[in-house]
């Protein structure tokens, strides 16, 4: 092939490989900036990824809604779960739709099961990247104060999250309120 | 290296001698095809290719395993900036490669090697920075994706061996919907024209030998998880593993019939085994199970798509077979059988376990006794020692046969054992007779 062809090719696909991550970044970044803020009640622990490294995995409460009259969903469908926040600013899920909702904030999430009209759904964002030595211990504080199943602590585990057009990222992890890296440092100076 | 090569370097010097050709153009051919014919050429080239596929494969990793820790000191902006450095970086090496029309093989596979791992950092260490979940599988399409084009362009190995992985994976974890798992075919088929085009020159060279072989084991597994539901589902598993395995041994007799090492015979290697083992596996009587066809069950046209699929490989394999036959090479015609007698197997199976069992039985015995013969008559040690192994597989997988008797397979044993013992007393009167 000529090489100005080739290299010419080369260039628009180096383009297409760059444009990818760098629109990934874009995107999160205006979410970071603009999208309303939320908090999501979590239950914490810590596995290893070989690629991303250590993060907290996060499991939500309450991840049910019921299905906007008339609607139907399969499992496993893309939905858009309507939100609003309580009065300390915790996430209140409205209603499940299939199609994005005219007004208010939203997130696209994925269906898993439900009985009734009710639905579970998986939240898009299920994962907290921490520094290797850290999410080790941040699970053990979850332990320590972590919301326990059935029982009401006054200053919960919740993950901070900015919502933005059906999108959420987490922004921090806040530990009995205190955003997880501080409650660390704290802890450590404590001892 | 190819026989031919060797064969057509042995007779330039009389071709020059002769007039037949000038004495540059003989050059120039030595040029074209290098020093196949000594080992050291070869074992060189290898080096080249592993050393800076492994160099950059490791700086790649490191800088992974860097970036992992999660540094938190660094800055969003900051963490932006580096995850696509290591890309741009690449990028711009491999862009400089091609203006200024460097060809060597260590440059490429080591900037296409670098390039390749520097999009998987970029897409990771985003995902870290903006804690997004993401599934494994759709991290490694995207990544397989964009790397292809850099095989191509760059004429890099690495990048096109991990897609076939990443599309083979992707299969794996695609999750529950059987249709979306179809597409690992089209996926496969822009991998197809790397194998062709690196093997344009020399076949042998090991930039597509390493790709076949990759190939030939991720298609293996790959081919049956897309196709699952349907293999399963109309019991029609036989034919089409028969048909892949056949398909890929007589592709490589046929193209890569000259090798001169094992490892040059990746496609024969992977076709083989897969067609023995399958043999060995229909040679039970509770592989087969009767009465699972129904052709109502084709109802709608993602089954009519599925079955296309599955028939592809058997009617390809068959049609290459039928080509063995008249070319009279006869070791390709005993493995290549495995399709078709996957199809006449199938066709008895449905009837009767029996029929289908037995008409494995029967054809592994004559593949082994015949590599055997064959082996001996052209005193190749490494094709006794296959025949031995394939008689030996099945001699074992029926004596511990449950589903037959003591007393018939005790006797099935003495008349076979008689009739070796007679088979070794014919041969020794040959060899006598020859001497």
């Amino acid at each position: 092939m000529n090489t100005k062809i080739l290299f010419g090719l080369f260039v628009a696909v180096a383009a297409v490989q760059l444009a990818v991550p760098v629109s990934q970044i874009w995107k999160h970044e205006d979410i970071l900036r603009t999208g309303t803020v939320y908090k999501f009640k979590t239950a914490p622990v810590d596995p290893y990824d070989a690629f991303r490294g250590r993060y907290v995995a996060l499991r939500f409460a309450d991840t049910q809604a019921p299905v906007r009259r008339g609607e139907s969903l399969d499992r496993r469908a893309t939905a858009y779960v309507t939100l609003r926040p309580d009065a300390d600013g915790f996430a209140q899920f409205g209603e499940l739709t299939a199609t994005v909702p005219a007004t208010g904030d939203y997130l696209r999430v994925e269906t898993t099961w439900g009985t009734g009209t009710n639905r579970q759904f998986r939240l898009p964002f299920d994962m907290f990247f921490m520094d290797e030595s850290k999410a080790p211990k941040a699970e053990d504080a979850y332990r320590q104060f972590g919301n326990r199943r059935g029982g009401q602590t006054n200053a919960p585990t919740y993950a901070v999250v900015r919502v933005k057009n059906g999108r959420g990222v987490i922004e921090d992890l806040c530990i009995t309120g205190v955003p997880v890296r501080e409650f660390l440092r704290t802890a450590a100076a404590g001892k | 290296m190819s026989k031919h090569i060797q064969w057509l370097y042995e007779e330039l010097p009389g071709l020059v001698s002769r007039g037949v050709m000038p004495a540059e153009v003989a050059e120039r051919l030595r040029q074209h095809y290098g020093a196949p014919g000594t080992p050291a050429g070869a074992a060189k080239r290898w080096a080249i290719i592993l050393f800076s596929i492994l160099g950059a494969a490791l700086i790649g990793g490191g800088i992974i395993l860097l970036l992992a820790h999660n540094w938190e000191e660094l800055s969003r902006p900051v963490r932006a900036v580096i995850s696509v450095a290591p890309l741009a970086v690449a990028a711009a090496i491999g862009a400089w490669l091609l203006w200024t029309g460097r060809t060597s093989t260590a440059w490429r596979e080591g900037v296409g090697t670098f390039q390749t791992i520097a999009i998987g950092v970029a897409i990771s260490l985003i995902a870290q920075t903006y804690n997004l979940g993401g599934r494994f599988d759709e991290f490694m399409l995207t990544w397989s994706l964009l790397a292809l084009p850099v095989a191509y362009l760059l004429g890099a190995t690495l990048p096109a061996i991990l897609y076939l992985v990443g599309i083979t994976v992707w299969t794996g974890a695609v999750g529950h919907d059987a249709g979306q798992r179809l597409w690992y075919f089209p996926l496969l088929g822009l991998a197809l024209p790397f194998l062709w085009w690196t093997s344009r020159g020399n076949r042998y060279h090991p930039r597509p030998v390493l790709f076949a072989w990759v190939l030939a084991i991720t298609m293996s597994i790959a081919t049956g998880i897309a196709l699952e539901q349907v293999l399963g589902r109309l019991e029609v598993w036989p034919v089409f593993f028969g048909g892949l395995f056949g398909l890929l041994f007589l592709v490589g007799a046929r193209w890569w019939g000259d090798a001169t090492a094992a490892w040059q015979r990746p496609l024969q290697n992977v076709g083989a085994l897969g067609a023995v083992g399958l043999s060995l596996v229909l040679s039970f009587g509770d592989a087969w199970s009767p009465g699972r066809w129904h052709w109502e069950q084709i109802q709608t046209w993602r089954t009519v798509v599925e079955l296309a699929a599955v028939a592809v490989f058997p009617v390809a394999a068959i049609a290459l077979w039928v080509r063995s036959w008249t070319r009279r090479a006869w070791s390709e015609v005993m493995v290549g059988a495995v399709p078709a007698l996957a199809v006449v197997g199938w066709t008895l199976g449905v009837q009767s376990k029996l029929l289908g069992a037995g008409l494995f039985n029967l054809y592994l015995f004559a593949l082994g006794i015949g590599t055997l013969v064959i082996g001996l008559r052209e005193r190749r040690l490494g094709t006794v020692n296959a025949g031995m192994a394939v008689l030996a597989a099945v001699i074992l997988c029926r004596f511990f046969d449950s589903d037959l008797g003591f007393v018939v397979r005790g006797v099935a044993f003495i008349v076979i054992g008689i009739g070796f013992l007679a088979t070794n007393l014919i041969l020794l009167k040959w060899k006598g007779a020859a001497k």
